[in-house]
């Protein structure tokens, strides 16, 4: 123990609580059937490998010089842009489109993403999803959790429609048109059973409600998300008489995963948040400037408000021990996620579905690893943090981004730096030494970055891969260099994970023109 | 684990806190601006004659009358009223806006250099320097805040360094001690500089640095003691303008707020706001503003009593500023001011750092401490600039008694004693001291001088370029065709690589090797604009950047002597042409001319265009034409009197302006027409051209028939020119002054007939070589109007020995009986050097003066100078002195022996032009004709 907790201290920027407690890492593809090309070749996890001494002495490793079109095939591997189709030449949605990109760390990537519009009711969905322990449990909000809140939004009568054609045997009318990136996962064995789980769902919402009712987006949201966390946790208590599936289901499970999810629907745009995504409104100000709105509160140590919930959800003995290093009982860095039954279930429960599960769960030490201080289960909770915004029509774009994008830049300088890229100013905003002792020669450095930015903007035709590069790139003078990146980029995949975590972000833009003008529940 | 840790603490904790101002620097700009504390701006002097209160209303009562009205209280401003009193003219009022200074002086950076590749612009330079360092304290026994702390200009190539050393020869024969310090010794002098990258500097001990604040105030205190009435918080609202009899406008009175001011006299001193004020008398002021900046920093230490830096390589300089440095320099991509503002009284810009960038790399190059040199404030500021990057001055073209003194290119401080001195000669007695033609706004042809486009290129590229070197054949890229004449599309076919004068393009060389037009101006690539690729004409300029022979030396030398030995035509349409006619035309000639042109109608005479002081303000050809009936172009309707002027196109503006105000002074009654765009005019020159013209001209070339100095109308090849014997390369030779739509066909007959004769088309670089072979005179190179025809050794070309009296000619009766205390003299060196003009000359070791023009004679293979040499004992300069003497000319630093010429060492006997040549021409003509 006092060994464990030595290791989990050494990794301040891990918020996994034992990347290693699962060793499918290593030893199993991720998920179980990937239609991305699987990064086959053997992991090795990072704690066996250690050549940071090497690193830090010789900052000349062998892998540091990446050209600038290498740092683009990196950087551009995972984006994705999706452009609400026009009509005319006119765009009615509130939503022009969006732009995606990932940058792993982890590998495999831990983070999700997943965007979709709703077929059946009003409206656009996005998330991003920050996996923990193995990206099990992220896969699977990926893949399932638009469709428990389009569930929760529809009204009773499309649901008995939908119930109605399942029994009969009739073909149903798509619930989401998803926009994927070609190396986004799919769990094709699993789908079954999340269909069944999900129709399961859908009965109770029909049992439950009336003709003519419908949830509001708030209690849509909110009951979606619990719903989905509870499945999972049933789903891995029931287990499965497949082997393979029973097996995924406690990964899914005994891993866990943030998310940050927005409902775009005309003016209205919900945000609901479980753990330390982030959702950001960028404003453009009159005098054409950016600033920041944020629509999510974190949900970790630094946001007092939940650390003041969990003491008070736990008896006052354990006060001290509730909360210890920032962490979730001293081990998870966010307060509020999906799955983590390890934080969730009874000790009893645990060890009971981990001896009745497969094989490979009794070959690793780390299964048994019951958390200290576990008294009061349960410690975590998915329920989601839930924002209502009305847009206006000075709202430009929404960024949704997992903690690896918030963590190396501040809000307020990824709003400008996207303000930026999408209205295309760059260099001609004059630069003023507002009272700071400078230097010329910082002065110099700073003036060649902002020529520099021009042309890295134009490198970039997507949002979402201009700011991360930015998130890696900006040297000692915030400002985008090419060494930066190549360094940073070329970190070999065992160290990659101690300089940054994975990267996702989503990043939406708003129609101007439609947002604000549109009567409240008017048709979009 | 533990270590591992802290390494990752580590590398995260230092990204987050990388540099933090620098982050809150990027971000401020965009957010709030008033939340931050806004940018230092700020001058870095003392005392700025700021008066926060502004009291309304001027500070003194305005007089109802004066000779003459300053406006603007600048540099300019105050130097021109301090001279005007100084002068004797005390009855002068200088009104200022605001308060002294609050336009653009009082941010100037206050540089004074005394060195320039410019003999006049020395000696201006040398007076602002007596005036500011010497004589004001002298006469109010207040400082003015100059200090000497001398002055380094940078070499980073030889080229370069070629350039300082052709100033440091010149400011011999000024006495302005200077030195060229090697890397080491410069090291020694500057310990703060890198050396690493230099080729060598100039150092000059008695270069300084100027206050404007002070130096204003001391001037005013100078004028207001000699009597003069210096006004501030009064901005002019109008300038009345009269129109008399004869139909010429006049300055008539200045309106303010509060009160009228009559007066003869305007001087337009506003800086940026002058086009403003000129179009309230209808005066056209073509300068333009833009930013200028530059970054004052905080202490450095080691600095004081530096000399100020010019690193013109680098586009920069540094001035020294008591313990800290101003960094600052002339960029290619400057901002322009479009909206000038009359609001603007001690107001400056936001600097705009990106424009500014390029400038802070070559200060931390030149001075490396100054990295890690915090920034104390910025200064930028507008300043006015023109398309030559020289200042306007004189009496505008416009409106006589409206002169100008503005468009100072951000040199008003250092240039202001000079010109203040100049304009108010100029006010006093019509004329300035000096040849300030160069300043003159009679220098831009009327038709530019309202053409924003320009304006704006021109003045960009001045800007741009000002530190670059400056060599001798260089030629502007921006505006170019301006102004072009019936040959250009043809020459430019046949690879005329043209030069630019007075918006012509006129010929200047032939390039052997395809057509090198000039392109649309690409602002050197500056704004995002591309520039223009595969420019060949910017190539062959290029190949010209150089102190040695250009590479196309060889081409020149063949158009030369194919002209001294076969037939070579000249295209010299540039040509300003105009008619001189009506009822007192004779009396005008006989009064305008120095020589008399009243020789029988059908001749021809060059002559010369005096001043009061007998300066030459011009040389020309005049011929009297026949009696007859209007043909125009050819001829005007002539009872006889009437006269057609053909003068050097470069200058035809300021002839016309010589004549219209000699005319309207002396109140003739005749008119000025012009013709110059109207005709063309090719010159057929060489021993050939007779055997060339007999083919296509309907009229007897013969001596008898046609003698040198005469002129007609005759036809040729079916087309009515006017055919003048004339030469201006010393040969035998013909001018065809030809209508417009009649060039092409002309010329090609030409071309045809001397197809066997093996004619060639010749520039005029080859006419300025020819010429300084034959002895010719440049106007504005070694005629000029601070020098008399007897001192040009154009004694024949006055007609002292009739008692005709003509303008000047006082003041030649006086030089002649005195003697001659300077005087021009060629000389030839055995040396294969080019030479450009500005060389110095000795006499026995002692400088006597400098060269005024030089170039290479083909024919007598021989570099040669023309300078005006003085005799150091201030006595007579007479043959004997010049024989007397051991001459040398000193060429960057370098000394060559001399051999002075009192006469033309090519064709002394003037044989050529009468078509007497040696007998082996005659031979050969023979021997071709057989």
């Amino acid at each position: 123990m006092p060994v464990t907790s030595q290791l989990f201290r050494g990794f301040p920027r891990a918020k996994l609580w034992g990347s290693s407690l699962f060793p499918c890492q290593r030893q199993l593809p991720c998920c179980p059937t990937s239609h991305r090309p699987t990064l086959s070749q053997p992991h090795p996890i990072w704690p066996t490998a250690m050549p940071v001494r090497g690193y830090r002495r010789s900052p000349d490793l062998h892998s540091y010089n990446l050209t600038p079109p290498q740092v683009n095939s990196i950087l551009k591997a995972n984006e994705y842009s999706f452009k609400v189709p026009e009509f005319d030449g006119k765009n009615v949605s509130s939503v022009m489109g969006f732009d995606s990109n990932q940058l792993p760390a982890n590998a495999p990537i831990e983070d999700r993403r997943s965007a979709a519009t709703c077929l059946q009711t009003r409206g656009m969905l996005l998330g991003v999803f920050d996996g923990h322990a193995g990206c099990a449990c992220a896969q699977a909000l990926s893949e399932r959790l638009f469709y428990y809140v389009a569930m929760s939004l529809m009204p009773h009568e499309t649901l008995c429609e939908l119930e109605s054609a399942v029994e009969a045997g009739r073909p149903l009318s798509p619930i989401l048109q998803w926009h994927k990136h070609p190396n986004d996962y799919f769990t094709r064995e699993a789908q079954t059973m999340y269909f069944n789980s999900l129709r399961t769902y859908w009965q109770e919402l029909i049992d439950l409600s009336s003709p003519g009712e419908s949830l509001g987006p708030r209690e849509a949201l909110l009951s979606a998300f619990k719903r989905l966390d509870s499945d999972l946790s049933l789903e891995a208590q029931v287990g499965d008489a497949n082997s393979f599936l029973h097996y995924w289901v406690l990964r899914v499970a005994f891993s866990g995963a943030t998310a940050c999810i927005a409902h775009i629907d005309g003016s209205d745009l919900y945000v609901a948040n479980t753990g330390d995504g982030r959702a950001v409104l960028g404003v453009q100000e009159e005098d054409g400037s950016f600033s920041a709105h944020t629509l999510s509160n974190d949900h970790n140590a630094q946001n007092e408000n939940e650390v003041a919930r969990i003491q008070e959800e736990h008896p006052p003995s354990e006060k001290k021990t509730v909360v210890r290093q920032d962490r979730l009982l001293g081990l998870l860095m966010p307060f509020r996620a999906f799955g983590d039954v390890k934080f969730k279930w009874s000790i009893d429960l645990q060890r009971g579905v981990l001896e009745s599960g497969p094989d490979q769960l009794h070959d690793n030490e780390h299964t048994k690893f019951i958390p200290p201080n576990y008294h009061t289960p349960p410690y975590l909770t998915a329920e989601p943090e839930i924002t209502h915004h009305r847009l206006r029509p000075q709202d430009r774009f929404l960024v949704l981004g997992t903690d690896g994008l918030w963590e190396t830049l501040h809000r307020q300088e990824v709003v400008r730096i996207v303000g930026e890229y999408l209205t295309g100013v760059h260099q001609r905003q004059p630069l003023t030494v507002g009272g700071y002792h400078v230097t010329l020669g910082q002065m110099q450095g700073l003036l060649a970055e902002r020529k520099a930015r021009a042309s890295l903007a134009f490198q970039d035709q997507n949002a979402a891969t201009h700011l991360i590069r930015h998130a890696v790139g900006n040297n000692e003078f915030g400002a985008v260099d090419h060494e930066t990146l190549s360094k940073m980029l070329s970190l070999p995949e065992e160290l990659a994970r101690m300089y940054r975590d994975d990267i996702t972000i989503i990043i939406t833009q708003f129609n101007p023109h439609v947002v604000g003008h549109q009567r409240q529940g008017g048709e979009s | 684990m533990a270590f591992l840790g802290t390494a990752v603490r580590k590398v995260a904790s230092c990204r987050p806190a990388l540099s933090p101002l620098c982050r809150s620097a990027t971000t401020s700009r965009r957010y709030s601006s008033s939340s931050e504390p806004t940018t230092e701006k700020s001058v870095p002097y003392e005392n700025v004659l700021k008066v926060e209160e502004g009291g309304s209303g001027p500070t003194k009562p305005l007089p109802k009358s004066a000779e003459a009205v300053v406006i603007g209280g600048g540099s300019l401003g105050c130097q021109t009223v301090y001279h005007l009193a100084k002068m004797g003219m005390t009855n002068v009022v200088l009104l200022e806006r605001d308060r002294l200074t609050a336009g653009t002086t009082w941010h100037t950076a206050g540089l004074l250099w005394q060195l320039r590749p410019s003999d006049v612009e020395v000696e201006l330079l040398a007076h602002t320097r007596q005036v500011i360092s010497h004589d004001l304290e002298q006469e109010t026994g207040l400082e003015t805040g100059w200090i000497q702390n001398g002055g380094l200009f940078i070499a980073s190539n030889k080229q370069r360094l070629d350039e300082y050393k052709r100033l440091m020869s010149l400011g011999k024969v000024y006495g302005i001690e200077s030195h060229v310090l090697s890397p080491a010794e410069t090291k020694d002098l500057y310990p703060l500089m890198n050396v690493d990258d230099l080729y060598g500097t100039l150092y000059v001990p008695k270069d300084g640095t100027m206050d404007p604040a002070g130096t204003c105030t001391t001037l005013s205190r100078a004028a207001t003691a000699r009597g003069a009435t210096v006004i501030e918080n009064c901005p002019v609202t109008g300038i009345q303008v009269s129109t008399d009899d004869m139909g010429v406008k006049r300055v008539k009175a200045v309106e303010t707020f509060h009160g009228t001011i009559q007066t003869p006299v305007v001087v337009n001193c506003a800086g940026v706001w002058a086009s403003k004020l000129g179009e309230m008398a209808g005066v056209k002021v073509p300068l333009i503003a833009m930013h200028h900046a530059y970054v004052v920093t905080e202490r450095i230490e080691g600095i004081q009593n530096m000399p100020n830096v010019r690193d013109h390589d680098a586009s920069v300089y540094l001035r020294l500023q008591g313990d800290a440095l101003s960094v600052g320099g002339y960029e290619q991509n400057p901002v322009f001011w479009d909206k000038v503002s009359d609001k603007f009284a001690f107001s400056l810009f936001d600097l705009d750092w990106d424009v500014f960038m390029q400038h802070i790399e070559g200060a931390i190059n030149r001075v490396p401490a100054l990295e890690q040199t915090g920034i104390k404030s910025t200064v930028c500021g507008p300043e006015s600039f023109t398309a030559d990057h020289k200042p306007l001055m004189g009496e505008a073209p416009e409106v006589r008694g409206f002169f100008l003194g503005c468009g100072f290119n951000s040199a008003g401080m250092m240039l202001g004693g000079g010109c203040g001195r100049e304009l108010a000669h100029w006010i006093i007695h019509g004329r300035p001291e000096k040849d300030m033609y160069g300043y003159d706004i009679r220098r831009f042809h009327h038709s530019l001088t309202d053409n924003n486009k320009w304006i704006r290129e021109r003045s960009h590229e001045s800007y741009a370029k000002n530190y670059s070197v400056v060599f001798p054949f260089d030629e502007p890229l921006a505006s170019r065709n301006m102004r072009t004449d019936p040959f250009h599309k043809v020459l430019t076919e046949q690879g005329c690589v043209f030069q630019e004068r007075h918006g012509w393009e006129r010929p200047g060389w032939f390039n052997q090797d395809g057509a090198a037009p000039v392109l649309d101006y690409d602002w050197y690539g500056a704004y995002d604009i591309s520039k223009n690729q595969n420019y060949k004409y910017n190539e062959l300029l290029g190949k010209e950047y150089t102190f040695d022979y250009p590479p196309h030396h060889n081409v020149i030398k063949n158009e030369c002597l194919t002209c001294r030995h076969g037939v070579s035509v000249f295209n010299m349409s540039y040509f300003g042409k105009f008619y001189l006619t009506g009822p007192d035309a004779k009396k005008a000639a006989d009064w305008l001319f120095s020589a008399d042109v009243n020789k029988i109608p059908g001749s021809t005479v060059y002559t010369c265009m005096l001043n009061k002081r007998g300066g030459s303000e011009a040389d020309l050809t005049v011929s009297r034409l026949e009696a007859g009936t209007a043909n125009l172009p050819l001829a005007p309707e002539s009872n006889g009197d009437a006269y057609y002027l053909a003068i050097g196109g470069g200058v035809a503006e300021h002839n016309w302006n010589h004549i219209k105000t000699v005319l309207q002074d002396e109140g003739f009654n005749c008119q000025l027409t012009d013709y110059s765009e109207d005709m063309g005019m090719i010159s057929i020159q060489g021993p050939k051209s007779r055997e060339v013209l007999q083919e296509i001209l309907d009229t007897d070339l013969s001596n008898d028939a046609f003698p040198f100095s005469t002129h007609k109308v005759c036809n040729a090849a079916g087309h009515k020119v006017r055919a003048m014997r004339l030469s201006f390369v010393g040969e035998l030779g013909w001018e065809l002054h030809i209508p417009k739509d009649s060039c092409l066909p002309v010329y090609q007959a030409v071309m045809a007939a001397g197809a066997k004769h093996s004619i060639i088309n010749a520039g005029y670089r080859a006419i300025d070589s020819l010429s300084i072979e034959k002895g010719y005179r440049h106007w504005h190179a070694d005629l000029r109007p601070d020098d008399t025809p007897l001192e040009a050794g154009l004694a024949f070309t006055c007609k002292m020995k009739s008692t005709i009296p003509f303008l000047g000619r006082a003041s030649l009766e006086n030089q002649k009986a005195e003697g001659l205390r300077r005087r021009i003299v060629c000389f030839t060196i055995d040396e294969k050097v080019p030479m450009f003009g500005l060389e110095a000359i000795f006499r026995n070791g002692v400088p006597v003066g400098h060269l005024r023009r030089s170039d290479y004679g083909f024919f007598i293979d021989k570099q040669i100078g023309y300078g005006y040499i003085r005799n150091p004992d201030g006595g007579v300069v007479n043959a004997d002195f010049i024989k007397s003497g051991k001459f040398t000319l000193e060429r960057m630093g370098v000394v060559y022996e001399a051999k002075p010429h009192l006469k033309s060492p090519f064709d002394p006997s003037n044989n050529r032009v009468k078509g007497i040549y040696p007998d082996n021409y005659h031979n050969v003509y023979k021997a071709n004709a057989q």
